[in-house]
């Protein structure tokens, strides 16, 4: 189950990246306002305060499991 | 692999809709005009489009003016650029009507309209005017291209809707599970508290996430990070209540005692949810928020069901994540109660 987190985390992340990357040379045919990147800034509050919490959570379970095993 | 199908569905649907609701383009639309008031006689107007493609289309290309409902086409017309494009208007003295609208026709981007307020000087207004105005021939109103659509105000950030909206959704959805397992801890199954407070745990994260994109959205939309808007407000208040949840937790020692005491609160503190969100701002005037106050939702705009393509999908993919991370904080929440207890 974690490996699938981990995934999901790599994946939002990367797919962020490199859709950013791809927009920056847009700019100038699609996105001339600015406004998006104020998408980009949201975008990447979500997805970074979701990591956050999923690496919180996981670094508890690990915490929990090890006390509960010993 | 079998087990965790959902898993991989939420996981597929959450990148479907983030690389769908970055990359798909926005329909063209009108940004403005380069005039704020209209007088009788010649008049050069500049009209700026956004993902137009006037270059493309010069030869298709038709500017006109509606005065009320009477459409006066743009002489001697020079394009400037893909999105800038220039034309003469002859308005007589008298005119029907004070509403105007600017439009620009190409086969390719559809018509694009702009209302904006004018300055009328110099008319006079005669209803019955047998002013005809032109007649214009439009050969296709539709784009030829699939895109979300162009809101004058919002311009990129109406992607924001499948980032910021599923947020407040997937609280809706956690908060209702936490809801259900402190109705359950009432009626002697004080087991079903951890559950509740996984779920209020993940909730009020995805209120927090909340928060601060709408904040981000507001400042280049509304013009200011925080507005007197009772959404803003009221999400605020059900933040720091069920912020105080947590705090009453861990106030109390005795397990049986803190999954009363718990439950009651969150009961209270969800109905105060769905008050300060659902009812109160559509009992007042000032809400800016779309639906709010008589303001048109989303949906309005949306008939072409573009956005809905991706919005759907995001509030099932963003409320599954959810789901899952109650489910991992329940486990966190189990392992340390029965460490707790030994």
């Amino acid at each position: 189950m974690r490996a699938n987190f981990f995934a999901l985390w790599c994946a939002s992340v990367l797919s962020f990246i490199t859709t950013t990357a791809q927009a920056s040379s847009w700019e100038m045919k699609m996105y001339e306002h600015g406004k998006i990147s104020v998408v980009y800034w949201v975008v990447a509050i979500v997805i970074i305060g979701l990591s956050l919490k999923i690496t919180l959570l996981n670094l508890r379970l690990k915490k929990e499991k090890r006390n509960h095993h010993s | 692999m079998m087990r965790n199908w959902w898993k991989w569905i939420c996981l597929l649907l959450l990148m479907y809709v983030i690389i769908v609701a970055l990359v798909v383009p926005l329909v063209p639309g009108s940004e403005s005009v380069n005039i704020t008031s209209l007088h009788p006689g010649l008049q050069r107007v500049e009209i700026t489009g956004y993902n137009t493609h006037f270059v493309q289309e010069e030869e298709n290309l038709q500017c006109y003016v509606s005065i009320g409902k009477t459409l006066v086409k743009g002489q001697n017309l020079s394009v400037i650029s893909e999105t800038q494009a220039a034309f003469d208007l002859i308005l007589p003295d008298t005119i029907p009507d004070k509403n105007v609208g600017f439009y620009a026709n190409t086969d390719f981007d559809g018509t694009i309209y702009l209302s904006t307020a004018m300055r009328m000087e110099g008319f006079i207004l005669e209803p019955n005017t047998p002013w005809k105005g032109d007649v214009i021939t439009v050969k296709n109103e539709e784009q030829q291209f699939f895109g979300f659509p162009f809101q004058p105000n919002l311009f990129e950030t109406i992607r924001n809707l499948m980032f910021h909206v599923p947020m407040w959704f997937t609280m809706f959805f956690l908060m209702t599970i936490s809801f259900v397992m402190s109705i359950q801890a009432m009626n002697q199954k004080p087991e079903k508290d951890l559950k509740a407070a996984a779920a209020a745990e993940i909730g009020l994260w995805f209120c927090a996430l909340g928060l601060i994109t709408g904040s981000v959205w507001a400042r280049f939309t509304w013009g200011a990070w925080w507005n007197k808007d009772p959404q803003l407000n009221g999400a605020m208040v059900v933040f720091i209540v069920y912020a105080t949840y947590f705090i009453l937790r861990k106030s109390v020692q005795d397990e049986i005692k803190r999954a009363r005491l718990s439950a009651v609160f969150n009961i209270f503190a969800f109905i105060l949810m769905i008050l300060l969100l659902m009812v109160m701002p559509r009992m007042v005037d000032t809400s800016l928020h779309p639906g709010k106050s008589g303001n048109p939702a989303f949906s309005k705009y949306d008939l072409d069901s573009s956005l809905r393509m991706v919005f759907y999908p995001a509030v099932i993919a963003w409320g599954m994540l959810g789901y899952w991370m109650y489910r991992w904080q329940t486990k966190v929440n189990q392992y340390k109660n029965e460490e707790n207890e030994g």
